[in-house]
């Protein structure tokens, strides 16, 4: 497992450096984060992940020790952290535990997924500009066409089972209900306190 | 906890008994013989797997920039090169051998990299290191302790160089734990190593004592106890790959 995690790690560490070249802003994000190391414990794959700056230049190790800011969370907490903004409020939600500088783990946040690579610039170094543009250009109506094959399938699947099975309601009988119930409820507690005012009088 | 041959006037090279003052040149032998195809026969012996052993190496070191690194029989400098990118402008490393050979060939190796300005190379014997006292953050020997002499002198002399709070990692050939893994260690050692060694590079001899020299090392726990006993603390061993290589790592307080 050590080796498994190390020759990932070998792989990861320069293939990271390299695309943050392609992005104009990774210089500033760098300076910032120099001598700084943010560690990531994932709980549910029990996978220490430590990134440092030193130099202008990412370093990627398995070993947490020492490290500025630790971070404790899923893996589908790490694909939140994205965006720096809702640290916090994982934080909150019980979804992250954040030990050391909060800032640190913010900084690697923004340098590492809140990033703007230039990807055309990148593949057309290998590929060439005719094309990589073609390449983007297939992406790009992939892209398109599976978002508008999703928004049909979903308007499909949405008509067979409310209008035609009948097996779910539909958003405004849903909408009722939800409105029905919180009446009910406004109604439920109302009678309560008058319960417990009688209550107090007797 | 000093081992025998630390105390008698006779050692081993490979599985030879050889007066301890013929070791060092007959060592040397070895290593000029296999110096400019250093890199090429790690490769192919241990398939490529040695850069992962020495990366975590590198990974338990914790070394910071400011550091001061020894990379003793440092070799061809897979550590070094590495040491110098994280310990930048302000840190230095001093690759150590005691083999001009291969010094020689990991400085011109380094060199073309580009890897100048913090890095030294200093032709040293581990047993009497020409360092001031208490001088570097970290000390790592990869490779080199099992052909030391007088081991027990060398963790000693090591330990005495580094800073209160240093650390020592020592990567070294070891004893692999499950027995149906020893077993095809030992077929590969003994059999297609020394065949590689001829047809690489022109030298049966020198990769048949590489594999005796594995196995007259000092298994994981008894490295551990002779860390412990120079001065060492919090000694402990991470095996890899099965134990055919094991990474130890002691501190000096």
């Amino acid at each position: 497992m050590v080796l498994i995690q190390q020759a990932l790690l070998s792989i990861a560490e320069p293939m990271l450096n390299h695309v943050l070249q392609y992005d104009s802003d990774a210089s500033n994000k760098l300076k910032k984060l120099n001598n700084k190391s943010l560690s990531v414990e994932l709980t549910d794959l029990s996978v220490n992940l430590t990134v440092k700056v030193f130099d202008n230049k990412v370093f990627v190790s398995g070993q947490s020790e020492s490290a500025d800011c630790v971070i404790k969370t899923s893996l589908d907490g790490l694909q939140k952290l994205s965006d720096a903004a809702q640290i916090t409020a994982m934080i909150r939600q019980g979804q992250l535990d954040l030990e050391g500088d909060l800032h640190v783990a913010q900084g690697f946040s923004g340098l590492l997924m809140d990033n703007d690579i230039d990807w055309q610039e990148w593949l057309s170094e290998y590929l060439g500009d005719a094309m990589t543009f073609k390449l983007s250009q297939a992406i790009k109506n992939q892209r398109t066409y599976w978002v508008r094959k999703k928004r049909d399938l979903d308007y499909t699947a949405q008509s067979a089972l409310v209008d035609e099975l009948r097996v779910t309601p539909d958003r405004i009988e849903v909408e009722r209900f939800v409105a029905d119930v919180d009446q009910l409820n406004a109604q439920t507690e109302r009678l309560t306190l008058e319960i417990q005012k009688l209550k107090a009088q007797l | 906890m000093k081992s025998e041959q630390d105390q008698t006037d006779k050692t081993h090279f490979g599985y030879q008994t050889i007066d301890k003052q013929d070791k060092e040149k007959m060592v040397a032998g070895v290593f000029h013989s296999v110096a400019a195809k250093y890199d090429i026969m790690n490769d192919l012996m241990s398939f490529g797997v040695h850069r992962l052993w020495k990366r975590y190496t590198i990974d338990a070191s914790a070394v910071r920039p400011g550091n001061k690194v020894l990379d003793l029989a440092g070799g061809t400098g897979d550590l070094t090169r590495k040491f110098s990118e994280i310990v930048g402008e302000q840190g230095q490393v001093v690759l150590a051998d005691i083999n001009d050979s291969m010094i020689k060939v990991g400085r011109e190796k380094l060199h073309n990299q580009g890897y100048v300005g913090n890095i030294e190379y200093v032709q040293a014997n581990a047993e009497a290191l020409p360092f001031a006292d208490n001088t570097f953050d970290l000390v790592t020997i990869a490779f080199g302790l099992r052909n030391v002499t007088n081991k027990d002198k060398a963790l000693a002399s090591i330990f005495r160089v580094l800073k209160p709070g240093g650390r020592l990692l020592v990567l070294e050939f070891s004893k692999p734990q499950q027995d149906w893994l020893n077993k095809a260690y030992d077929f590969y050692s003994f059999n297609i190593l020394p065949t590689m060694g001829q047809v690489i590079a022109n030298d049966k001899d020198s990769y048949q004592y590489l594999s005796e020299s594995i196995r007259m090392h000092p298994d994981q726990d008894t490295l551990k106890g002779m860390m412990e006993e120079v001065g060492f603390e919090q000694v402990q061993y991470t095996n890899l790959t099965g134990g055919i290589v094991a990474l130890h790592k002691g501190f000096k307080f």
